[in-house]
Order: C-alpha cells, then structure tokens, then sequence
C-alpha cells in the first residue's frame, strides 16, 4: 500500500508539472481563466493516459509510475519547474476560512463515503473493477443496459483507484471536477466583472450547491458535466480562440451526452459576441493539437461502440432505449413543458425530498441559488449587457437538455451548470449591496449544513460506515452481501448493486451469467466454478429460471438473493 | 439596477419588476390554506418595497432584498425538515 501511496503521489506530480508544462503553451492573458486551464490540462492528460494504458493493457500501477518518473526527469531537465508558481491570492479571512472547513469536510466525505448511489454501483463502476482487475479495457462490463455509455469520467475515477488498487479515494475524481467547477465560475464571474472577493463568492456559491456537491462525492457524472460546461462557457465568454474551446469540449462529449445538448448554449454566446476581437493562446499550433486530442479521446466511447456494436450510441436507437431505465432520443416538448413546469412549480423549492445526487423530485439547487439568485439574476439581465449574453447562453441550454431528456423525478442533474449563472448574478448584487450579501451568506449557510450528508447516507448509515476500518469500508456489510469467496455468479437483469461484489481492494471475481434457462445457468455457473452466486432478475422469466434452479436442488437460497450452487 | 432617469420611466420598470417578482413568488410558494404565515410574510414584504419605493432611490434593492427574504423563509421552511432528518436533528 505505501509503494502504491508513493505511485500515485508520484504519478500526480508528474500530472500536474505536465499539465502547467503545456499551460505554458496554451495559455491566455487571463489569469483566472488560466487557473481552470491548468485544472482542465490536468483531466486531459489523465484522461489520455489511462486511455492509452487500458487500450493497450498496460493499466497497472508500475508501468504508469515508471512513465511519470520518466516524465517528471525529463520535464525538470527542460526546466519546465522553475516557472511554477502556487497561487495565495488575497482572500477576505472570513471566506477564506469558510472555503478551508469546505475543503476539509470534502476530504473527510472521501475518506469516510464508499461508493452508495445506485448507478455507479450498477453501471459506472463495474467497469472500473473489470479493468482494473484485467490491467486494462475489457469487453465485459456488466448486465446493466448503461454499460456501454462514454465512460470519460471513470477514466478519472480508475486513476484514482489504480495504484492503491483500492477504492478509499475514487471520489477525488469528482472533487476534481467541482475545485474545476470552482475555478471556472469564479474566472466567469470575474469576467462579468465581480471582482476578486465576490467572483470567490460566487464560486463558493456554486461549488456548495446541493446537487453539485453531493454529485462530487458520489461517482456520478453529471457534476463532471456540469462543470465542464462552466469551464467551456467562461472560455467562450473569455473570447478565446476555438481550439482552446474544443478542449473541455472533447472531455464532455466523452462523458456524457448531455453535455452535447447543453452546448447550444454555448454556441449562442460565441455567436452572440463573434465580433469581439479573439483571445490567442500563446502557441496556436499546440492549442490545436491538444484540442484534436481532446475530441478524439472524447470520440473514443462511440467509436468502440461502433466498432463493437455498429451503433456508437448502442443500446439507444431512434426511438431511444425502452425499458425499467428508459432514455429519451431527440426533441419532445412533452418533456419540456413537464421538466420545466415541475421545476418552476415546486422542484425549486426543494421541498419533496432531501438533498442526494439524483435530486429526486426537487431542483437540488439549495437556498441561496433560489432564494437570491433567481431575484439576481432577473435584476442583472437588466442592468448588464455581458451578463445578459451569458444569461442567455445557460437559459437556452436549460431549455434545450430539459427538451431532450426525459420526464422522470432525476432530470434536473442535467441541468446542474444553471445554478452557476445564479450564483453569479447573486454575488453580483451582493457586492452591490450589503443587505443582500447577508441574505447570501444566511443562505449559503443553510447550504452548507443541508451538504453535509446526502439522503443515501442518514446519520446512522454514515456512522456505520465511519465504523468499518478503511480497507474494508463497503456499503456491502450494510446490505449484508458477502461470501466465503473470492468469485461469486450474478444474475440480474436490472439496476442492481455488482460493484458492491469486488470488495474495495476488487479482490473478487465476478461472473456475469447471461442465462435464459435453468440448464444454461447451471451450465455458465459450472463453467465459472463459482461456489456461489447473487441472483436478483426483475424480469419475470429470468425470475422463473432462478426458481427451476431451485426446485431441482442447483440452487439453495442462502438469504435475500444470495444462493449456494449445489 | 439604475433608477435614475424620468419618474415615468423608473415607475414603469419597478411595475413590470414587481409583477416578474410577485408571479415568481406565487409559482415558487405555492402558498396553501394551512401556511397563511407565507401569505402575511409576503403582504408585509410587498408592502414595505411599496412604502420603500416612494421615497428611497436604492428601492428596488430593497423591494429584491425584501423577496429574497421571503424565498429564503419559504426555501428554508420546506427543505431544512429534510435536511434536520437525514443529519439526525429532527426531533
């Protein structure tokens, strides 16, 4: 575990000398634009590089440690260190404190969380145990129909998981994408003229937002999504060049769809300021190059879709994905009317359901977004060009993914960037008046104690999982899933908990069972030499094939839905 | 936002303001029989931007501060219930 702890430790610093290396070459005059650049570079090149290692089966601690102690060797002989500068701006004390017990209650929710939420369980991270367990991209990844979407984010969430080949700090991947969020909403804010104390409000605003934050810690992506689109609006509000634009762009693209939708947002802001006079990067040419590596990293997903299926968007198709799960393909103004009408009607005020990841029925934007920002906001767009052109651009992307996904109780996580334009048009006034500003902070600390824990983990769960030492730390001991051994079958054909299986340290084999009679299961099951086997089908024949199972003595019901094989 | 200028034109704004504010307030609150508390808090919060509004020229702020106060109450009042269970506070 040290040589592991050292690896990673090494492999960040290599990432991140890497990323300001070609900062150097890509970046603006902006300064604040310049720190979400620096955090943008950082993703990519992760990105990139578990990219190349998983596609060429040389995902493993050692090889990527030898890589980047090459890589940190040869960036000090360029002398790529000496320029490096740690950034202690001159923060109001009160704040500062703030965003530190914000931070460390964040590391805390890292260390103390293991992965809870019903997706990432299911769908987003049994691939990473497959892969990390294979040392690379494997064709197996689960039962769930989401399996084969853009897997961009658990790129990030597999480096984090890689060296210590343990899953204790998965969810730095998601607090990378908030500090990014964080960074990007503040150079946005400064760019629409906060200055430094209130863009930082601003940012702290947004980054406390209920559903953005839980998201963060959660192992889902739609918070990574958002934030990208932050990154990518205030490029486009920055006016910088088209290929520094791309580069957040290919990121999105390869981690969720949505992130599409939202860019008709964005390209109604550059349209809307095409006339102003273009931000170049110092270096046009590796602008470009990144930004080509960027798409095609992006592009990766629905090319191996493609290839493997013949459908880059596979299971979905032009009359979308039907099903327990099912997922909207193309524009319906049903779902507009429907998203946008229980938004305004009574998601906003949060009142169904307590804050977690998925929203449930509410707009998870929390009580300052709502109660200041909404006011704000209409007051900005009369009082100042620049913020109108943004407004416009993040109330057009709203419009348009709330058209395109479905009407269900989780659609407002698609929609996540919006409270950033309400933070900002908060912090607006809120430097403008100090009345308001109190109302703000009354707010942001209601905000704060509503993210301390999301709904999936009430006080006693979080305490039981506080309990468990940290190489064991699981949600399994809780659902009470585990058996005396190392490889267990699992049979389910529906939204189910198969990352809960692999234990943290992915110690445990899992073997998917594709059955659609009594003999076939028997048969994968002996074939997989499992001793045991997590049968939980929805559907009412693979229902019926567990039930023969047991009537002719294959299977015996240990509890819930675990089985012995006889 | 800027106040300044004609009466007329200042007397118009602030009117389309409060309409946008006061739909807004409506859709967000919802307000049923059983909380009337909502109701006075939002009759008083209307009634001091009006009694503002004649004689401040930072008025609008005020009538915004006002409404933030009132979604602030309104927001908190139905999600901090939630929030008190989830962190084991509820009583």
């Amino acid at each position: 575990m040290i040589l592991g702890a050292a690896c990673l430790a090494v492999a960040n610093a290599a990432i991140l000398l890497g990323a300001h290396a070609v900062l150097v070459r890509v970046r603006v005059a902006d300064r604040a634009v310049n720190v979400a650049l620096l955090l943008l570079l950082r993703l990519f090149l992760i990105s990139v590089v578990v990219l190349l290692c998983g596609a060429t089966g040389f995902l493993a601690p050692l090889p990527i440690a030898l890589l980047s102690v090459f890589a940190l060797v040869l960036l000090a002989a360029f002398g790529c260190h000496r320029g490096v500068q740690v950034p202690f701006p001159d923060v109001h004390p009160a704040l500062g404190v703030f965003l530190a017990i914000v931070l460390a209650r964040l590391l805390a929710q890292v260390w103390f969380f293991s992965p809870y939420s019903g997706d990432a369980l299911s769908y987003h991270l049994p691939k990473i145990a497959e892969w990390t367990r294979a040392g690379g991209f494997t064709r197996e990844m689960g039962l769930d129909t989401h399996v084969t979407f853009p897997a961009g984010f658990e790129l990030i969430e597999t480096w984090w998981v890689l060296f210590l080949r343990h899953d204790v700090l998965i969810e730095m991947a998601g607090i990378e994408f908030l500090l990014l969020a964080f960074a990007s909403t503040y150079a946005l804010a400064s760019r629409l003229g906060l200055n430094h104390n209130f863009a930082l409000f601003a940012a702290t605003l947004y980054g406390l937002t209920p559903g953005l934050h839980f998201q963060s810690t959660a192992c889902v992506n739609d918070a990574p999504v958002a934030a990208l689109y932050v990154a990518t609006m205030t490029l486009v509000a920055s006016n910088s060049s088209i290929a520094l634009t791309l580069l957040p762009v290919g990121l999105g693209i390869g981690i969720k769809p949505t992130f599409c939708y939202a860019l008709v947002g964005i390209i109604l802001v550059w349209w809307l300021a095409r006339r102003a006079k273009e931000e170049r990067s110092a270096s046009t040419r590796a602008t470009w190059l990144l930004s080509g590596l960027s798409l095609a990293a992006g592009a990766f997903w629905f090319a191996r879709n493609l290839l493997w299926y013949g459908n880059p968007i596979h299971p979905v198709g032009a009359q979308g994905l039907k099903g327990s799960n099912p997922i909207q393909f193309g524009f319906r103004s049903g779902s507009l009317a429907g998203n946008l009408g229980d938004l305004v009607g009574h998601r906003i005020q949060d009142a169904s359901a307590p804050y977690g990841p998925y929203v449930n029925d509410i707009s998870g934007w929390g009580t300052a977004i709502v109660a200041c920002g909404i006011i704000a906001f209409l007051l900005s767009m009369g009082s100042s060009a620049a913020f109108r052109r943004v407004a416009a651009g993040f109330v057009g992307s709203l419009v348009v993914v709330l058209a395109l996904v479905i009407h269900d109780p989780w659609s407002m996580r698609f929609v996540l960037f919006f409270p950033a334009i309400l933070a900002i048009a908060t912090a607006r006034m809120a430097s403008e008046s100090r009345g308001i500003l109190g109302i703000a902070v009354a707010g942001l600390g209601l905000q704060f104690v509503a993210t301390a824990l999301p709904k999936e983990l009430p006080r006693e769960v979080f305490h039981e999982l506080a309990r468990q030492g940290w190489r064991e730390r699981s949600m399994a001991k809780l659902y009470q899933l585990d058996v005396p051994s190392d490889s267990i079958g699992y049979f389910a054909d529906s939204r189910n908990v198969a990352y809960l299986w692999y234990r943290p340290d992915f110690s445990r084999r899992l073997v998917y069972l594709r059955a659609e009679t009594a003999d076939e299961l028997r048969a994968q099951l002996k074939k997989a030499n499992a001793g045991f086997v997590y049968a939980a089908p929805a559907h009412s024949n693979h229902y019926a094939v567990v039930q023969e199972c047991e009537s002719r003595s294959w299977l015996r019901r240990l509890r819930g839905f675990v089985y012995a094989v006889d | 936002m800027n106040l300044e200028g004609s009466s007329k034109h200042t007397f118009a704004r602030l009117a389309v303001l409060t309409c946008c504010f006061a739909v807004l307030a409506w859709r967000i609150a919802k307000v049923s029989p059983k909380e009337l508390w909502r109701d006075i808090a939002a009759v008083i919060s209307v009634y001091c931007a009006a009694a503002l509004l004649v004689h401040r020229p930072e008025a609008s702020r005020v009538m915004a501060g006002c409404f933030m106060v009132y979604l602030l109450i309104v927001h908190a009042v139905s999600h901090l219930p939630h929030s008190f269970q989830v962190l084991g506070l509820a009583p």
